[in-house]
């Protein structure tokens, strides 16, 4: 028997062929940049990339806990910090373990290695989170947030404080001596978004596997009833605890490339503010999805940036812009994607009208 | 002695700020079962609107402290009908109604500097003779002891309010359950409207006490807000009373471990016992009910 | 149709909206500095300094035969802003000239871009660390900090205070000001610290560190922070009854400070590169009076911070060094004012004394009497009196 599922073109091919083109269409424009065809010597841009990709996996990390295990966090900085100076404390070559006279690590291993710590961190929190109400996680995460930010700035032996720790080495990829790839953030053409991008399109792919397999399937049973995934054998604890240690891994390694990438930390980067900032860009492209979080950073940073010939007025039209698309377009942007091509599309009414 | 007195009535001073968004936060909890990030913003803004009133047009003191009371009043309530209540009729989840109020917050803050400007603005003191006082071998300041009176006075009003009048048990009643309420013939719109309304006077209110003994500027309420949810949870997340006495509490414990202690790790000391709190003993001192999902 | 109006609204808003340099500046400085967020007040002094110092030139003809023209970029004080905010203004706008943020974390975020870029900043930031990197392309044009640790334990020792009690704001310029302070009275062993306090960033309410303070019984107290919380300290220890000599850095020059702390204010001993006085007519000098006088002209109102005057002088360096160097090419433009010395606000600035960027040290001590400011040399013709808080 046919079913709707079998067409060849229905929406989850189209999808993904519009993902992969987009992709695609990104990497060209880089290429063309980096070749000067386009965009010629404009640093900006890619400045504007590479943050871009780094929210986007920051906000995907996010997405995995609350688009689909349905756990808010108002504190992901904190993870963010950790993966940050973390990784800048293990690789640099006069702060952190060099101070012990351990050789430092280089980048390139520091930043997953930061990041499996943040995911373990993320586990441990998880346990206490994982009983509270939906409030009190997010005054929780709220507190981890706060004092994560002041371990880093009360602790001057360790991290200069609120001085920051500028000359935070570049990524560099070596094999027995000899360079394979320099991601040096400032030198030639910016090619810190290849490997922004590289990242990026890894951890996608791996959140894909994540969400297909039997612990994503756990993961959004709990999100819609807890009770009822409880009673149909879900290990409710497992995988609460899992899906918070993965958001932890993909904003802790988002920390490391902020950190890289600038060469310079400093304590208030980490602060309450850029926690919101995530969940401001998750809900805005739509969360229990793909290309959401994506859309979400990439829209923000965008809206920010066009909004600074505006000066003084700039923060104050950015809470009513984001209080409007609250009010009318909870679903983000994708939700609006969705709704045009039920517009358009003709499933039926199956699309058309959803938010 | 000296410095136990002026910890003391420091640590009493600062929780009572606290104290009135605290009980903000857990009054609207309690009627409506969501949370709100708004409540530091109103009460810089209340500030600010005495100030405009008091100190811009030489309006006297208790005039311009009830024009600010009454607008404020206003403020939460517009909020509440307008943006509050329409996410709730969409069925929104709780997390869009969060960041609804984080928003509301960044306007209300950002609309403050605008029309105030950003630099600080000096609250002249509310006594002709602003010279402190003495208790005892320590000097303490008289709007600092205004402060305590006031508030205090304030939550025994509001106790009064929603124990012994049939608006107050109204709005209890809606608190307890909307739809038996409503049954009863009490309008629930009504009463949550007026919840938010009496948390943003109630927010008004410790920004005209705090004025005096600090400044106005748009920067005020963010820095008194984290710590008063510290406070609502430890007294009980959505306990009236649990709000005042967590809110006290902590104002206490920040003052004491500054003072003998240490002044660099008494936020770490705070929020710990916050986390503390919240996961050993998640009711809060006054048993809150707070297990329903 | 409201979805239809949501979408036509993020569309419009997705295109950047670049002000296009237009093409009749023969120079363009870029500024990126803190007008909205936690150093507002002083961001948008300074900002307002290098409108004021820019149109002067623009009146009297320019620079390189053409007008000035100024971008601007709001780093939200934050040092995300900054590297946005440099990238946007060294590639999108291609500024000539930067004038940097007050914030050292700022400058330091961006001085690899701006080295990269060959284009002379010149920033206004106290902090000695940022030019301490190696950074050729970044100067300064007041004296940094460390000038000021030294006359502060100068007049300590002059004034009696040997037991010190401090209280600092932990943030990157008042911790790095304590540290040379400190760093002197331990050389020295003149003068000793009985009792050291940190406040946290973001608390309003010190009475338990302050309290702790006066219980040790010092002769003087160290305040360090911002304008904003330093008058609130000052305020609280005063109802707290301390009457002695409080030690401040050069955030107690702003006039908030006497405003919101009162009489609280008198008593206080500080280094200050400038200070803003209360009216044009009370300015040190004749090129002070002439900038204030301006400056209310302009704006209606004195300044606030003397952050102002930083940017002022900051742009007046930038610009005389083009005009001296006949170009607005990055490297002879940086060279030219490595070897300039011109008249500040600030003083005498020699760059070429300096290897580093820095052009002036030694900050002047004021202290608050009776409501105004006023010279260390005046202050102590008026007798010294350790009782000038009463």
């Amino acid at each position: 028997m046919k079913t709707l599922s079998d067409k060849k073109f229905s929406g989850k091919w189209l999808r993904r062929a519009l993902a992969a083109g987009i992709f695609a269409l990104v990497v060209l424009v880089v290429v063309m940049m980096e070749n000067n065809i386009l965009f010629a010597r404009n640093r900006y841009i890619y400045v504007l990339l590479c943050y871009i990709g780094i929210y986007s996996i920051a906000t995907s990390g996010l997405d995995v806990l609350f688009g689909y295990a349905g756990q808010i966090s108002f504190g992901h900085a904190g993870f963010f910090c950790i993966g940050a100076y973390g990784s800048v404390l293990l690789s640099h070559s006069e702060w952190g373990v060099a101070k012990l006279g351990i050789t430092p690590l280089p980048p390139i291993l520091s930043i997953p290695l930061m990041g499996l710590v943040a995911a373990l961190i993320g586990a441990l929190l998880s346990k206490p989170a994982s009983k509270l109400v939906f409030h009190f996680l997010s005054l929780l995460t709220i507190a981890f947030n706060q004092i994560m930010y002041l371990v880093v700035a009360n602790f001057p032996g360790l991290t200069n404080g609120f001085i920051g720790i500028t000359r935070v080495p570049p990524v560099k990829l070596q094999l027995f001596g000899a360079t394979l790839l320099d991601f040096t953030a400032v030198k030639s053409k910016y090619s810190y978004v290849f490997l922004v991008m590289a990242v990026l399109a890894a951890l996608l792919i791996l959140k894909q596997n994540i969400v297909r397999s039997k612990l994503g399937r756990s993961m959004i049973a709990i999100r819609e009833n807890q009770t009822a995934a409880n009673g149909c054998g879900v290990n409710i604890m497992r995988a609460k605890t899992v899906s918070f240690a993965i958001s932890a891994f993909y904003v802790g390694i988002a920390g490391g490339l902020l950190a890289h990438m600038v060469g310079f930390i400093s304590p208030d980067t980490f602060v309450q503010n850029t926690s919101v900032i995530f969940i401001t860009m998750l809900l805005f492209g739509g969360s229990g999805n793909m290309t959401g979080p994506i859309l979400g950073a990439l829209v923000i940073t965008f809206v920010q940036e066009s909004f600074q010939s505006l000066q003084d007025y700039r923060m104050l039209i950015y809470g009513t812009f984001l209080l409007a698309v609250i009010l009318y377009q909870p679903a983000g942007l994708v939700g609006l994607g969705r709704s045009i091509s039920g517009m358009f599309g003709g499933k039926g009414g199956a699309n058309r009208g959803a938010a | 002695m000296q410095m136990l007195i002026n910890v003391l009535i420091g640590g009493l001073v600062l929780g009572c700020t606290y104290g009135m968004l605290a009980l903000g936060y857990s009054l609207i909890y309690q009627a409506s079962g969501y949370m709100n990030f708004t409540q530091g913003n109103l009460l810089m803004f209340g500030a600010f609107i005495a100030y405009q009133l008091y100190v811009v047009w030489s309006i006297p003191f208790i005039i311009a402290l009830a024009g600010s009371l009454i607008v404020m009043f206003f403020v939460g309530w517009m909020m509440e009908r307008f943006v509050i209540r329409r996410l709730v009729r969409k069925k929104a989840q709780n997390v869009y109604v969060v960041l609804a109020t984080i928003a509301l917050s960044t306007i209300v803050e950002n609309a403050a500097m605008l029309i105030w400007g950003s630099n600080m603005k000096y609250f002249p003191s509310l006594y002709s003779n602003p010279s402190p006082i003495k208790i005892g071998p320590a000097t303490v300041s008289k709007e600092q002891l205004t402060c305590i009176v006031v508030a205090l006075l304030a939550m025994l009003l509001l106790h009064f309010f929603l124990n012994k009048t049939k608006f107050g048990t109204s709005m209890r009643a809606a608190a307890q359950n909307k739809m038996a309420a409503s049954c009863m013939g009490i309008n629930v719109n009504t009463t949550i409207g007026t919840t938010y309304g009496i948390a943003a006077v109630l927010a008004c209110l410790g920004g005209v006490l705090v004025a005096p003994t600090m400044y106005v500027s748009y920067q005020l309420g963010n820095n008194l807000a984290a710590k008063s949810f510290a406070g609502a949870v430890i007294g009980g997340y959505g306990h009236i009373y649990g709000a005042i006495i967590g809110s006290l509490f902590i104002g206490l414990l920040e003052t004491f471990v500054g003072a003998y202690v240490s002044s660099a790790y008494k936020e770490f000391i705070v929020y710990g016992v916050m986390v503390l709190f919240m996961v050993l003993r998640p009711r809060g001192i006054c048993n809150a009910n707070v297990y329903s999902v | 149709m409201k979805r239809l109006f949501t979408v036509l609204l993020v569309l419009a808003l997705l295109v950047p909206t670049t002000l296009a340099v237009a093409d009749d500046y023969s120079y363009v400085i870029g500024h990126y500095g803190g007008f909205t967020g936690a150093v507002a007040t002083a961001g948008s002094n300074g900002r307002d300094g290098i409108l004021l110092a820019v149109k002067l030139w623009n009146e009297k003809g320019g620079v390189l035969g053409g007008q000035i023209g100024v971008e601007l970029y709001d780093d939200g004080s934050t040092t995300e802003g900054a590297v946005k905010g440099v990238s946007y203004l060294l590639d999108q706008v291609g500024v000539d000239g930067l004038i940097g943020s007050q914030l050292s974390g700022n400058i330091q975020a961006t001085g690899d871009l701006v080295e990269a870029y060959q284009i002379p900043e010149v920033a206004t930031g106290m902090n000695p660390a940022w030019l301490q990197k190696g950074w050729t392309y970044l100067f300064r044009a007041l004296p940094n900090s460390s000038g000021g640790a030294a006359p502060l334990v100068d007049a300590m020792e002059t004034l009696g205070s040997t037991k010190i009690a401090s209280l600092v704001y932990q943030d990157d310029g008042n911790t790095s000001a304590y540290k040379q302070v400190k760093a002197v009275i331990e050389s020295r062993d003149t003068v000793e610290i009985i009792n050291e306090q940190q406040a946290m960033v973001g608390e309003t309410d010190w009475t338990g560190a302050l309290s702790a303070i006066i219980n040790a019984q010092p002769s003087g107290v160290i305040i360090f922070a911002q304008a904003e919380q330093g008058s609130l300290m000052v305020k609280q220890i005063r109802n707290l009854g301390y009457t002695g000599y409080i030690y401040g850095c050069e955030t107690f020059s702003s006039t908030d400070m006497r405003n919101v702390a009162g009489d609280a204010a008198n008593g206080i001993v500080f280094f200050a590169p400038h200070c803003v006085p209360d009216s044009p007519e009370e300015g040190n000098s004749e090129a002070e009076i002439a900038f204030l006088t301006a400056w209310v002209e302009e704006y209606g109102k004195m300044p606030i911070s003397d952050v102002a005057y930083r940017a002022f002088d900051a742009t007046n360096v930038l610009l005389t060094a083009v005009e001296k160097a006949g170009t607005k090419d990055g490297p002879t433009v940086r060279d030219t004012i490595a070897n300039m010395q011109i008249q500040l606000l600030a003083g005498p600035a020699d760059y070429s004394a300096y290897d580093n960027g820095e052009c002036l040290s030694g900050q002047q001590i004021y202290v608050t009497h009776g409501g105004k400011n006023i010279g260390w040399a005046k202050y102590l013709e008026l007798g010294g009196n350790a009782d000038t808080y009463k």
